[in-house]
């Protein structure tokens, strides 16, 4: 009757929907960090080299 | 210079730790006898909430070195390890409703240890938003501080739940006096994951150190200009 406990969890389930969910979630969480961090750090890099530009261009 | 080599290295040695980490976690560790394969999910969600507690307790150091210093880098690392602490136990929380659900019948359950593990997030939530609002850099950094010293303190009352109240959560497996309770193979896929992630963290710190350094100069070139 049903799967063998060593491979759904004991309850009749198919585990693997769940951990495919549990890593993808994962793997898309922490790729939307890291692009996240990067468009802020090249935003602000581009804002310093305008702001700089910007302080030059006034001492002249 | 030795920044941007130790971020590549980080983030090279983070990839390779994490491949080696799905074939161990997948490939190699057996599926636990009782839970079957839905455990390969605890490869994911113990060293996620690992890391999440070892970046608030970075936090924490960093905080009490600013109060005491006033130093820039130790709020800029304070700042930083707070936002990658609450995308940690954000994913960890998610992966262990996850794994719940097909073990426990449920997605969530007001226990001990949930319930502290989502005041913790809770905390920093809040720390993100209070640095987020505040203008004033150096005000902001001081609030953030303190709360970063208080919000760390519920980490040892997380740890402590399982022994302190009676819960559905089971009791530490890895962070415990005494033997391991994880088979030896299971250990090994859990210490390699444990290992990528900690390098994930110290990838994704280095990185958004950068960005934090990045907001001061901006702070200041604007302070600069408006004198």
């Amino acid at each position: 009757m049903g799967a063998d406990p060593a491979e759904d969890g004991g309850g009749g389930v198919n585990p693997w929907p769940y951990i495919l969910a549990a890593y993808l979630l994962a793997a898309v969480g922490l790729l939307c960090y890291l692009l996240s961090v990067s468009r802020r750090t090249k935003a602000m890099v581009a804002q310093i080299a305008t702001l700089r530009r910007f302080s030059k261009d006034t001492m002249r | 210079m030795i920044g941007r080599g130790l971020e590549r290295a980080l983030g090279i040695l983070a990839v390779i730790g994490l491949v080696t980490g799905l074939y161990t976690g997948f490939l190699y560790a057996p599926p636990d006898a009782v839970q079957g394969e839905v455990q390969r999910i605890m490869y994911l969600h113990v060293p996620l909430i690992l890391v999440s507690y070892f970046a608030f307790f970075v936090v924490f150091v960093t905080s009490i070195l600013y109060l005491a210093r006033r130093c820039e880098r130790h709020d800029a690392i304070a700042h930083s390890s707070a936002e990658i602490g609450v995308l940690f136990t954000a994913l960890a929380i998610a992966a262990g409703s996850i794994w719940g659900r097909p073990t426990w019948g449920t997605w969530w359950t007001w226990d001990a240890r949930l319930t502290t593990t989502t005041i913790l997030l809770l905390i920093f939530i809040g720390y993100l938003m209070l640095r987020a609002l505040v203008d004033d850099p150096s005000r902001g950094a001081t609030f953030g501080a303190v709360l970063g010293i208080i919000g760390f303190l519920d980490v040892p009352i997380i740890h402590m739940s399982v022994v302190w109240w009676r819960t559905l959560h089971q009791p530490a497996s890895v962070l415990r006096p005494g033997p391991s309770t994880v088979a030896p193979d299971m250990q090994v896929a859990l210490y390699t994951n444990l290992a990528a992630f900690v390098l994930l963290y110290g990838y994704f710190l280095v990185k958004r150190v950068r960005l934090e350094k990045a907001r001061w100069e901006l702070i200041r070139l604007r302070m600069e200009g408006a004198a």
